[in-house]
């Protein structure tokens, strides 16, 4: 097979799936802005809160524990996408190609043992 | 009709790209940023790179774009500031076009349109796509994945220092 001419086929059916998601999502959005009723007010513009009228913007306060989960999780993320070619291509792997992810998931264990044992993913103690 | 797709999506990674960067609102710019990473996903489709791109929509658009927008919000920016920024030095636009400049040269000049080495295509189209990549990456760079691990312990590093700080 020569480059370039080669298309990939088999994967029409998820361009078919992606383009009518594609149809459907925009679509629903375009019928219901042609056919709902839109009435605007002043009132409805302001944020609800509890029926008082609201005080200026709130204080962004955003807690810590959600970006460092976010950072673990694309830690994880990355492991857990080098294991899925480990995994399919297990029989044809050679011993260092077996070991390597040993150790490289031992190296990620060091890590999350260490965050478990510092107190890293404990969010409210008693 | 295949040029035509290809088309579109090359066109539309350049609007998507000026969109995420002109919004006045950062979480606008994260949330542009994300359909930019789905048609990236889409052009590795069309090099037959078929994992690389199930490894960008997973990835990027689901794992490090939530890391940017916790950045966003963690940042509390919500308009970009209005003052003179480093981009608007002289000296900073021309650094930036020449060696943008530099990187184009070396990525066209080193272009073959010849099939090179033993990972052809009807190799690839037999065994599978994964299999392929699992079998090159563990058998012949066991070292760069073993770097990977300590690169990503580096992170978890980081979240036990702020962690430990936040106490």
């Amino acid at each position: 097979m020569e480059p370039g001419t080669y298309i990939p086929y088999k994967y029409l059916p998820v361009f078919i799936a992606l383009v009518f998601s594609t149809i459907f999502g925009l679509g629903g959005l375009l019928i219901n802005k042609l056919v709902a009723p839109r009435k605007f007010n002043p009132v409805k513009f302001i944020a609800y809160e509890s029926g008082n009228l609201p005080s200026g913007e709130p204080k962004e306060r955003f807690f810590i524990g959600f970006f460092l989960l976010a950072i673990l999780f694309v830690v994880f993320d990355v492991e857990v996408i080098f294991l899925y070619p480990w995994a399919v291509a297990f029989d044809l792997l050679s011993i260092e190609g077996f070991w390597v992810m040993i150790i490289f998931i031992g190296l990620i264990l060091v890590g999350y043992i260490y965050e478990i044992l510092i107190g890293a993913l404990t969010w409210h103690r008693k | 009709m295949i040029y035509l797709i290809f088309a579109y999506f090359c066109a539309s990674m350049i609007g998507i790209t000026l969109m995420a960067l002109t919004r006045k609102n950062p979480v606008h710019s994260v949330l542009w940023l994300l359909l930019l990473f789905l048609h990236i996903a889409v052009l590795y489709l069309f090099l037959n790179a078929e994992f690389l791109a199930v490894v960008q929509v997973i990835v990027y658009a689901g794992a490090i774009l939530v890391m940017f927008l916790f950045t966003v919000f963690l940042l509390g920016a919500k308009e970009l500031p209005k003052g003179k920024r480093y981009t608007d030095l002289p000296e900073g636009k021309a650094l930036i076009g020449l060696s943008l400049t530099g990187v184009f040269i070396g990525a066209f000049s080193s272009i073959t349109t010849a099939w090179k080495g033993k990972y052809t295509i009807e190799y690839i189209e037999k065994i599978g796509n994964t299999k392929a990549l699992g079998v090159m990456l563990f058998n012949e760079y066991p070292l760069a994945v073993f770097l990977l691990g300590i690169i990503l312990l580096i992170p978890m590093i980081a979240v036990a220092v702020i962690a430990w700080r936040a106490k």
